[in-house]
Formats: C-alpha cells, sequence, structure tokens
C-alpha cells in the first residue's frame, strides 16, 4: 500500500483501536465487578465454607461468652484482637497469641508466637520440633481462656489431642501395638471366657424362653387389645430443664465462672482390660472415667457422630455435627458437575 | 394435532436456541476474547498492508487471535483457571508482539515474530507453574533443593556472565542467553510464601537478603529493587509487624542514599532523570528521546506503524510504553495501565480467596511483583523517577522476561485453580445436603 | 488468615495508588510540558514530516507575512533582511538554531498536525499537498525593524548585545521580542555560528540576569506591605552600610544621609533598600518576589521563557541586604521584568504574555482565537498606585530622565545590575517602564548587556521605543 494511503489509514484507524481498548478494558472491569459480586453471594450461600471445625467456649473471658462457638478456618491466628481469625477476649490472651494450620491426618497444628503459652490438654508448648496437635475434642488452654475443639465431619484426625514428634507433612503413621504373648494368651483366655458366657447367656435365654412357651400353652388366655400405656411426658427433657433438675452433671465440659482448671485425667491405655490393645485408642477412652449422663446404650454411636440426636439425650459440646461427608468418588463427579454449570465450566 | 405439536416443539427449540444465544453473548468471558481478538486482527493486518505486503503479518493476524483463544477459552477445559487473569496476561503479550512487530517494519529486525515465540514458550511455562502450585505437596523437602538451587542459579552470571547495559546478570548457555535473576523470581516467591506461612523468619531472610547482595554486585539496580520491595510488602502483609517494616523503609532508603553517594552511575542516573536535557548529547538521550516520542503521540496517537519509534535507543525493552503511546495515544497508554489495575485487582482477589496462607502470600507477592515492576518501569518512562533498566511486564521484548512474568502469572493461576477446587467441593457438600431431595436425578 | 487478607488490601492499594499516580504524572507532564518536548529543536519527527507537508504561513498583527513557503519548498521570511534579521529570535530559523521559536514551538500547527482527518482526507481526495495551518502573531515587525535600528543607532547600545521586550499591559499581547545581536535566518554564515557574542541565544526569554535596581519596584511593594511606616520611615544612608564586616555602596559611592523611601526610589539608593530588606527579612521579600512570579515554573501557552528565581539556599545578612538591591543571585529575563512593571500598571494584576493571535487552516477554519487571561496577582491596586507615583517621579526628576517622552507620562525605573561576562566585572544596563495612557498601554524592558547605567544606556533606547509607539501605535 502506497504510504500516502497507508497513513490516512493508519490514523483513521487509530480511533478504532482505541475504541476497541477502551472496550477490552470497560469488559474486563465489567467482568471483574460481577466475578465479585457473585463470590461474595456463593459466600453467603456457604456461611461454613473453608472451616474444618469449630471451638466451643468453655471458659471465656471479658469479651467472650461462654459457651460460644468460634468456626475454625484451616490456617489462621487466635489472639485477643478483632483482627484474629479467632478472637478470645480474656485475660491472659496477647493481641496475637498463636497461629494454627490444619494438617490432613493429624489434626489441627498450634504454635504460639514468641513466648506465649500455649496448652494442648495438659501438654504445654516446649519447641518447634515438637509441635501441639489438636484433634477432635481436644481442649486448649489460652491465658484465663478454655477451648475445645470439635471437627467436622470429613476432617479426620486420629485420635485425640497427644504430643507428637515426627516431621511435618509426612502423615504419621502409627502402628498399633502389637500384643506380646502373655497379653495375647490373656486374651484368648478372656475371649474363651466370653465365649463361655455368651454360651451360658444363649443357654439361659433358651431354656426361659421354653418355659415361658410352655407355661402360655398351659393356660392360653384370649388376645385382648391393649391400651398403650400414655407416654410419660416428664420423660423429656431440654438440657437447660436437665440441667435445673440436676440430672446433667456438666462439669466435665463447662466449668462454672471462677472454678479452678479440673486436674485432667492421665492418659492411660486400660490395662485391665486387654482387648483396646489391638486397635488404635479409641477416641474418647480417656472421657470413660468421667461422668456423663447419657444413654449407656447409645454412647458408642453418640460419639461416631452417624446417629440422629433424640430428643432425651443431651447434647454434647464436642459432639460433631451431622455428617457431611462425601467420598472422594462423588466429591469428584460433583466438582465437574457443579464446575460445569454454576462456575462457567471449561466445557463451554 | 400432531403438526400443532410439532410447531410448538419447534418453537419451543427456536426459544431455547434464542435464550442460550442470549446466554452466551452475556457470557463476559466470550465478549472480552472476541473484542481482543478482533483488536489484534485488524491491527495486524493494517501493518501486513504497510509499504511491501508481507505474508508473516497475514500469518501473525490469524495466529495471534487464535493463540488468545486457544489459551484463555480452551485450555481452562482442562483445569480450573481464572480467565478474566488469563484473558488480560494474554492481551498484554500479545500487545508486545504486535509493537515489535510495527517497529519491525523497515528496520530489518524479527523481535515480533521472535516475541510471538517466545509467548507460546511463556505460555507452557505457565501451564508449568500451574501445575507446580497444583500438585506438588509435599514441599519441606524440596523447599530446601528450590534454595539451593535458586542461589546457585542467581550466583552463575558472576562466575560466567557477560556484561550487557552495564549489569552483569546474563548468561549464554549455547548460543541462548539468560537472565537467571528473572528465573529466580518464581523460586523467591516459593520461598518467600513456605516460609512466611510457617513464621520461620531466618530461611527467607537469609535468601531474600543473598538474592540482594549478588543483585548489588551484579548492578542490576532495577530487579534488586524490585526484589527488596516486594519482600519488604510480603513481610509486613505476613507479620503486621510496622516497626520493623518502616525501618525496612528507612534501610532502603538509607542503602539507596549511600549508593548515590558511593556509584557514580547512580549519580548519573539521578542527574539525567532531574534534568535530561541538558545531558542530551551523552546520557540524557535516552530518556529526552523518550519523552518526545510520548508528546508526540498527543492523545490519540500518531497513527500504528508510523512516527519514528526506532529514534529511541532501546525502544524495544525498556522504553516500549514510549512506543505504545506514540503510536496510540496517551489515552491509550492509560487505558493499558489500567489493564495493569485490574490485573493486580484479580490477583488480589484470588490471593484474599485462597484458604493457605502459603498459597495466598504466593499469589499476593506475584500480584505485588508484577505491579512494582510496571510502575518502576512505566514511571521511568514518564520521567516520574529515575530511569532503572527492568523490562516492562509482558509487553517488553525478551524471552525470559516473557517467560517469568508468565510464570507468575502461573502460580496467580495454580492458586486459583486450588481455590477454585476448594469451593466447588465446599459447594457440592452444602448442595448435596440442601437439594439432594429437591432436584430429580436428572438435573442434578 | 484474616489479618492476612486484611493486610492485602493495603498492599493492593499501595501498588495501585503508585500506578495511579504514575498515570495522573504522565497526563500532567505531557499536557503541560507535552509541546515543550516536541518542539524541542532535536525532535527529528518535525524535520521528516517537513518532506511531506509544506509549513503555513506566519502573520503579524498588521497583516504582514513574515515567514511563508515557496513553490520549491523552501521556507522564505521578508525581503528586507533588516526585517527578517530583527524577526529571527521570535520566530527561529529553518535549521532549528533557536530554541523555542515559533517556527518550531508551534510546529503542530504550521505542519498540519492538528489537521483533522476528514481534512485530510477531502485535501487527499482533490490531490492538493499537504499544507499547514497558517498562524497570526500579536507581534509587530515594523517596531522589531525599528527596535533594532535604534539599538544600531545609539552610539552608547551600538554592537552590543541586549534585549527588548514589549507588551500590552491590559491584554498581555506581546509586541515585541528581540534579542541582539540579530542575524540573517537566510545566509547562516559561520562567522555567526562560531560569534563569541551567542547570535542564537534568545536573549529576552533565555538568558537570566541580576536585575539590579529594577528589582527595587518588588522590594518597595514588599515594604509597603510589610512595614506600617514604609512610606515615612527614615534611613540613614551613608553611602556605606556594613553588614557582616561587608560594605553595601551606593553606585558611584553616593551619599544621601536621611532619606525616605520615595527619594531612595528615585535616586535608586542600595544602603536604603538594604537596610529595609534587613528590617523586612528575607521571607518577606521572597514571598513578595514569589507573588511577581519569581521561583515559579513558566508554563505560558506560547512562549517557554526561562524561569526567573529568587535564592533560597545560603542566605545571610549580606546577601539578603544584596536582595534588597536586585543582586546576589536574584536573576530575571527581560520579558518577565516587563511583565513587573506591566503588573504595576495594570493595578497589580499580571497577565500571560500571549503571542498567538489567530490559528487558520488552509481551508479558512479557526482552530484557535486570542484569549486572555490574568497569569496571577501580584499586589493589590492600592500598593501598584503608589508604586506608580514613585516611577513617575523616577522619569520626571530622578535617575531616569532620560527615558522622558514629550506629550505622555512615562513610568519607569532604571537599573545597573553588576555581573560578570568572560571573568571581567561588567555593569548591565536595564530600564523597564511604561505609559500611563489608556490609548498606548505598553510596557517596555531593555537590557543592553555591559552597557554602563540604566540611568544613561537603556533609559535613551526605552525613550525612543516611546516615541515610536506615540507615533505608530494609534493603528492598533
Amino acid at each position: 500500500m502506497p504510504d500516502e494511503i497507508y497513513e490516512l489509514v493508519a490514523q483513521g484507524a487509530r480511533y478504532w483501536f482505541l475504541f476497541l481498548m477502551a472496550l477490552i478494558a470497560w469488559r474486563s472491569w465489567r467482568w471483574y465487578r460481577r466475578d465479585r459480586r457473585q463470590a461474595k453471594k456463593r459466600l453467603k450461600l456457604l456461611p461454613d465454607a473453608g472451616f474444618v471445625g469449630e471451638m466451643v467456649v468453655l471458659q471465656g473471658g471479658k469479651g467472650l461468652e461462654r459457651g460460644a462457638v468460634l468456626p475454625v478456618p484451616c490456617e489462621g491466628t487466635l489472639g485477643a484482637a478483632r483482627t484474629n481469625d479467632l478472637c478470645v477476649q480474656a485475660a491472659g490472651v496477647e493481641k496475637r497469641h498463636l497461629w494454627f494450620r490444619y494438617d490432613e491426618g493429624r489434626g489441627l497444628m498450634v504454635e504460639p508466637f514468641g513466648k506465649n503459652a500455649v496448652n494442648v490438654d495438659g501438654a504445654d508448648f516446649e519447641s518447634r520440633r515438637d509441635p501441639l496437635y489438636m484433634g477432635h475434642g481436644s481442649r486448649l488452654y489460652v491465658g484465663e481462656a478454655e477451648l475445645r475443639l470439635r471437627m467436622f465431619a470429613g476432617f479426620e484426625a486420629e485420635g485425640t489431642a497427644q504430643r507428637r514428634s515426627g516431621v511435618e507433612d509426612e502423615p504419621a503413621q502409627q502402628q498399633p501395638p502389637q500384643p506380646d504373648a502373655q497379653q495375647m494368651a490373656a486374651y484368648q483366655q478372656w475371649m474363651q471366657q466370653q465365649w463361655m458366657m455368651q454360651q451360658y447367656a444363649q443357654q439361659q435365654a433358651y431354656q426361659q424362653g421354653y418355659q415361658q412357651a410352655m407355661a402360655q400353652q398351659q393356660s392360653p388366655q384370649p388376645e385382648l387389645y391393649e391400651e398403650p400405656a400414655p407416654e410419660d411426658e416428664t420423660d423429656v427433657y431440654t438440657y437447660e430443664e436437665a440441667r435445673a433438675q440436676g440430672l446433667v452433671d456438666d462439669r466435665a465440659f463447662m466449668r462454672p465462672a471462677g472454678e479452678k482448671k479440673p486436674e485432667l485425667p492421665v492418659y492411660e491405655q486400660p490395662l485391665a482390660e486387654p482387648a483396646p490393645q489391638f486397635y488404635p485408642p479409641e477416641m474418647d477412652a480417656g472421657w470413660a472415667d468421667e461422668e456423663y449422663a447419657w444413654d449407656e446404650e447409645n454412647e458408642d454411636e453418640g460419639m461416631n457422630g452417624d446417629e440422629v440426636m433424640n430428643g432425651d439425650e443431651v447434647p454434647d459440646a464436642a459432639e460433631p455435627p451431622r455428617s457431611a461427608y462425601v467420598g472422594h468418588d462423588e466429591a469428584e463427579r460433583a466438582k465437574r458437575r457443579v464446575w460445569d454449570r454454576y462456575l462457567g465450566g471449561g466445557a463451554r | 394435532m400432531s403438526k400443532r405439536s410439532r410447531r410448538a416443539e419447534m418453537q419451543a427449540a427456536r426459544r431455547a436456541r434464542a435464550r442460550a444465544d442470549r446466554e452466551r453473548r452475556r457470557d463476559p468471558a466470550r465478549a472480552l476474547v472476541s473484542a481482543m481478538m478482533l483488536f489484534y486482527f485488524s491491527a495486524f493486518l493494517l501493518i501486513a498492508l504497510q509499504g511491501e505486503i508481507q505474508w508473516q503479518g497475514f500469518a501473525l493476524a490469524a495466529a495471534v487471535p487464535m493463540m488468545i483463544y486457544i489459551a484463555t477459552l480452551w485450555l481452562p477445559r482442562f483445569f480450573p483457571a481464572d480467565k478474566l487473569l488469563l484473558a488480560i496476561a494474554n492481551f498484554l503479550c500479545a500487545l508486545g508482539v504486535l509493537v515489535l512487530y510495527s517497529t519491525d517494519r523497515g528496520a530489518g529486525t524479527s523481535r515480533g515474530m521472535q516475541q510471538a515465540m517466545y509467548y507460546g514458550i511463556g505460555i507452557i511455562a505457565m501451564l508449568v507453574c500451574i501445575m507446580i502450585v497444583r500438585y506438588i505437596r509435599r514441599w519441606k523437602f524440596l523447599m530446601k533443593v528450590v534454595m539451593m538451587g535458586a542461589a546457585a542459579l542467581m550466583v552463575l552470571p558472576l562466575a560466567i556472565g557477560t556484561e550487557q547495559n552495564g549489569a552483569t546478570n546474563w548468561i549464554v548457555i549455547g548460543g541462548t542467553s539468560l537472565q537467571p535473576s528473572e528465573v529466580v523470581k518464581i523460586a523467591l516467591l516459593l520461598i518467600l510464601g513456605w516460609y512466611m506461612s510457617r513464621h520461620q523468619f531466618w530461611p527467607w531472610f537469609l535468601f531474600a537478603g543473598f538474592s540482594l547482595l549478588v543483585l548489588m554486585l551484579q548492578k542490576d539496580l532495577g530487579t534488586a529493587l524490585i526484589y527488596y520491595i516486594t519482600t519488604l510488602l510480603l513481610f509486613y502483609a505476613s507479620t503486621g509487624n510496622l516497626p520493623l517494616t518502616g525501618l525496612g523503609v528507612i534501610g532502603g532508603c538509607g542503602a539507596a542514599v549511600v549508593g548515590y553517594k558511593m556509584f557514580a552511575h547512580v549519580k548519573k542516573r539521578v542527574a539525567i532523570w532531574r534534568n535530561p536535557w541538558i545531558y542530551y548529547e551523552t546520557s540524557g538521550y535516552q530518556i529526552a528521546q523518550t519523552l518526545m516520542a510520548i508528546a508526540s503521540g498527543g492523545l490519540f496517537g500518531v497513527g500504528l506503524g508510523l512516527g519514528a519509534p526506532r529514534v529511541i535507543p532501546v525502544y524495544f525493552t525498556d522504553c516500549i510504553f514510549a512506543v505504545i503511546c506514540e503510536q496510540f495515544g496517551v489515552i491509550f497508554g492509560i487505558l493499558v495501565l489500567a489493564m495493569y489495575v485490574i490485573l493486580i485487582l484479580r490477583g488480589t482477589f484470588i490471593a484474599q480467596s485462597s484458604r493457605h496462607s502459603f498459597h495466598a502470600i504466593m499469589a499476593m507477592g506475584a500480584t505485588v511483583m508484577l505491579g512494582v515492576q510496571t510502575f518502576i518501569i512505566i514511571g521511568g518512562v514518564l520521567k516520574m523517577i529515575p530511569l532503572t533498566g527492568v523490562t516492562m511486564p509482558f509487553v517488553s521484548y525478551g524471552g525470559t522476561s516473557l517467560v517469568s512474568c508468565m510464570g507468575l502469572i502461573g502460580l496467580i493461576q495454580g492458586v486459583a485453580s486450588v481455590n477454585q477446587d476448594d469451593l466447588t467441593y465446599d459447594y457440592e457438600i452444602s448442595r448435596s445436603l440442601q437439594e439432594e431431595m429437591l432436584l430429580p436425578e436428572a438435573d442434578r | 488468615m484474616k489479618q492476612l487478607k486484611l493486610r492485602f488490601r493495603v498492599l493492593t492499594l499501595l501498588v495501585i495508588g503508585l500506578l495511579f499516580v504514575a498515570g495522573a504524572y504522565g497526563v500532567y507532564s505531557v499536557s503541560a510540558y507535552g509541546n515543550r518536548w516536541v518542539s524541542s529543536t532535536r525532535n527529528t519527527r518535525y524535520r521528516s514530516a517537513k518532506r511531506s507537508v509544506s509549513p503555513g504561513d506566519i502573520i503579524d498583527r498588521n497583516g504582514v507575512t513574515v515567514a511563508t513557503t515557496d513553490e520549491n519548498g523552501q521556507r522564505v521570511y521578508q525581503s528586507n533582511i533588516l526585517s527578517r534579521s530583527s524577526l529571527v529570535h521570535l520566530l527561529g530559523d529553518d535549521e532549528g538554531n533557536i530554541a523555542n521559536g515559533v517556527e518550531s514551538f508551534q510546529a503542530n500547527y504550521l505542519l498540519g498536525f492538528e489537521t483533522s482527518l476528514t481534512e485530510r482526507v477531502n485535501a487527499f481526495l482533490k490531490g492538493e499537498t499537504r499544507k499547514g495551518d497558517s498562524i497570526a502573531i500579536t507581534a509587530d515587525s515594523k517596531l522589531h525593524t525599528e527596535i533594532v535600528q535604534i539599538f544600531r543607532n545609539t552610539s552608547n547600545t551600538k554592537g552590543k548585545c541586549g534585549a527588548v521586550a514589549v507588551m500590552n499591559y491590559k491584554t498581555g499581547e506581546v509586541l515585541a521580542l528581540v534579542s541582539l545581536p540579530v542575524y540573517d535566518p537566510q545566509n547562516i554564515t559561520a562567522t555567526i555560528k562560531n560569534s563569541t557574542q551567542h547570535p542564537f541565544w534568545n536573549r529576552a526569554v533565555q538568558s537570566t540576569l541580576p536585575p539590579g535596581s529594577t528589582f527595587k519596584i518588588i522590594t518597595a511593594v514588599a515594604m509597603l506591605e510589610n512595614m506600617a511606616d514604609a512610606q515615612t520611615h527614615v534611613f540613614n544612608c551613608t553611602g556605606a552600610t556594613q553588614v557582616m564586616d561587608q560594605v553595601i555602596t551606593d553606585y558611584g559611592n553616593d551619599q544621601h544621609g536621611e532619606i525616605t523611601l520615595e527619594k531612595a526610589f528615585r535616586l535608586s539608593c542600595n544602603n536604603c533598600f538594604a537596610q529595609a530588606a534587613l528590617l523586612m527579612g528575607d521571607s518577606a521579600l521572597r514571598k513578595t518576589a514569589e507573588n511577581f512570579g519569581f521561583n515559579d515554573n513558566f508554563l505560558f501557552r506560547d512562549l517557554v521563557v526561562e524561569n526567573s528565581s529568587y535564592p533560597t539556599k545560603d542566605r545571610n545578612n549580606f546577601e539578603i541586604a544584596w536582595s534588597g538591591a536586585g543582586q546576589s543571585k536574584v536573576a530575571a529575563t527581560p520579558l518577565h521584568l516587563c511583565m513587573i512593571s506591566a503588573a504595576i500598571a495594570n493595578d497589580g494584576v499580571m497577565m500571560e504574555p500571549r503571542l498567538l493571535s489567530r490559528v487558520q487552516s488552509p481551508a479558512g477554519v479557526v482552530r484557535l482565537r486570542y484569549s486572555q487571561k490574568a497569569y496571577r496577582t501580584a499586589c493589590s491596586p492600592e500598593t501598584a498606585k503608589i508604586i506608580d507615583g514613585y516611577m513617575k517621579t523616577v522619569v520626571k526628576s530622578g535617575t531616569g530622565t532620560r527615558a522622558k517622552v514629550d506629550g505622555l507620562t512615562i513610568a519607569g525605573k532604571t537599573g545597573s545590575a553588576e555581573g560578570s561576562a568572560n571573568g571581567l566585572d561588567v555593569t548591565h544596563a536595564w530600564f523597564t517602564g511604561y505609559i500611563d495612557d489608556d490609548r498606548y498601554p505598553y510596557a517596555v524592558s531593555v537590557l543592553v548587556e555591559a552597557g554602563g547605567t540604566g540611568g544613561s544606556v537603556a533609559a535613551p533606547v526605552a525613550q525612543k521605543i516611546f516615541e515610536y509607539l506615540r507615533d505608530n501605535a494609534a493603528v492598533y
């Protein structure tokens, strides 16, 4: 193209380029704004997004009520200042007291800033080489405050809190303790006993049943409709009512203000009964010593958190909410689905 | 009856198609990328027609919009990525290709084509960085390896480096020259992010101090400035320690004053900055020509391919912003600056929505680094601060620079993809709880 | 995390703020200094543009075409050698030897850079050659010629370097900006290029020299503004005021005894103003000087004027005392001194000097018309009135009697500034004044480098300019 004409065309084109540039900048800006709005909306839809659990305040302070629940993100700081992820305003808590991080498979790692004092389940923080981990139900003591962690389902951690030495980022592989020959023998003996007792009980039941049947055969009675007994409404208590009537002993997790920190039970393997030796220690084994006011029958299920809560159960502060755990395959499929539909989709 | 129902069906289908069309048109990614593609298509076509018609121009007119399309709309099919960030980075890269190609005409150089090649390599580098952030989880040992490797790479130019524009920061390996300090930027961000998120002070401090020292020895002041400011700002963000940050600022100013007193070339730079016109014949030539170029462009520019950009020394790296301003005008230049601002805003947005402070600090560091580098070079070109020889991110000619900038974008993208995964997971959990019973299977 | 993210916001604001400042600075500096950068004689872009565009005409205020382009694309100035030489510093020459002459400073008009795209397409379709816009300037070609002749014909100024600025103090139109020596723009010889008198130097706007006693106008304004008894205060002039073991002397070692401000102004008594400067203090004097445009960055639309300076560093009493008399690193250009007396004449309002009266495209579209603008308010009308009276007595019965013109009231102030040239002490002769007459609202300043005293060398030149204006200016 001759220079003359090219010059005219280029000079005309500069307005076109400027227009396109302005359009590009404007559209980018609009896109940016739109995405921010959507992100805000999405966060509103998902109030618990990004949290691994909750801290329940067992013992608060001036600005922190007892019984308050603080959501725990997977990383963050704890301190008295409002800008902390966990704002714990109690005597002895520094502005920035400690930081924590969720390590997959090992629980919530806790480390203080500087020389602040931190205690998890009776163990003091000593050095970085020996980090403190909190598991489901662990108690954290900072200053005058006492907090209990309850983790959401899906964020598995091994057992209760305890000190674990080791390198981070490589999941600790704790072998269950292998029984020695003596223990093995004792166990087998115990098993035999159990089996015999079971057999005995079955025989007893069978005999009882047989006798009853025989008795019924001897004196047959007409079948009558029996009015079911009205439900005893006084049996159903709310938690508060139960406490008021002294039916609940919540000393275990809620200490009245002013009372001193209770002596924690020393964690020991119950050697009296050999059976648990074979398995990793049960999640709440230590609590068995404390008095709990719930049904003996439901205890196990309650701890696993699988069953639906009954009205007459006392909600425990550290009990996890209903399971929201989704299997990996399902999550992967779900991810793609949502990605496609709601988040702009790679497929489109 | 059947006729009517068929008609109704057809109408419904038409309506559905219209709705889909509307949706697609409203899709911001499509709207933005189509405008970008139109821009580059017309621009390269125009340059191809200047003087003797060149087939390369037509090839670029097809290839560059295609590249933008592939990189922004097609790549994210394979992993969740932030399309806006991708679009802006690609736009800026392509702008560099365009400006370099337009200055090639009549000069006998082929920087435009080379830059297009580097652009492709840059996209690959970005993908690599995304993979690194996305799939490497166990950093503890690896980080030490990265640190050692980066330190070794940093020292390399002192041993076998070649001097270029007064700074010994290039090494030549097998015919290709490489600027290690650009690549180490990515390692620096990984190291800062990792150790700052673990609240460990000494590892990153020693590494940053070491690299600053090496950069000083190489007399690469511009890069040293970028490293220093990024580190200082991230230190502030991760600890909130204002007194120490203030001390860092004061220390930096003190170092600047000492440098000014000690080094003759720093003194010269400052003198040129204060009045380039009296040093016109010697050292002030570059900045004076830069200012003339910007001013002669005026508001709307002289037109693509016109003007005299080649009279500016190193117009293709340091002063490329002046070339943009001359050819497209000051308003266009301001809009380019606005694109950088949106890039920074987006980077911050991604860093803020990250759940792991390693990722957050890394993404923010990359964002700040790009922003600071942009400011240093644009402020220098506009004679606001003394001109230091750093490149304009994405736009300047140079393989290493482009690759490292795309690497930084890759870090941010990796964080964005991890965020997206986390969010999707959460979203699906709560959705499966809420909607399991409400939605039919087909619609899920 | 929360804290981290809150601080991220600070970081972002910081970085974006930096980029915003850079953008704002760029827009500001391009809009304020852009045409200065572009019109630099070193800009190769205009030189290459001249190959394809024929630059437009320049017309003076009387309609005389002072510069045009002939059929061969050569730049042609007036046919009379003296006429075209006298305008050379104002217009500049084709080689770009003069910094910021109209030819280069308004090149975007003259070379058609402001031509719109439609105009260009029209011209291209009609097959016309590209032609730049024509410019009308406020200067008077005849006045320039006259001034050069006055300089050449007066024995005291013959062969000397100097500068003259004439402007309308009510509107700010610049009538003449002459710098001597002049040369012929169409015949630039090696002798001119190698001359020790630096003929390419546009003295009227580029050379900042100590204003000497003419600065006493500003000292007097400062006294009236800062000293309650300024008009009645009695100074004792012994002819040698001791300041810091050094002595302030008067020109010719005069002794004036006990005098008041009016007499001191009339006789231009250094001792009196030195004492006054010490009495007021440096900051008061500097503030008044800055009100009159000293230390300001002159960004006039049509003219590039070197900044005048009133020193701010290394001040001691001796320096301050000499500043009161316009010495000691105080420096101003002839055009600025002209603006100072114009401000006094215009009741304290300083007008922005303008040179461009109209820009017209070849097709007749007027792109720009003259518009006047006040540059700054230098002092109050009352103060201006008093100084006006003082300046009139200077011409009536003081040092400037040789500027007297029959039939007009002239106000003025002479100055004999001590400077150095080639290592020798020299005395620059200054005169700045104006005609106090609504028919002839003109202010004049004259500089004769190394000329001698202002009263005997510069004032007669000013007198002849006033006479010329009286005889010819009624037609404007």
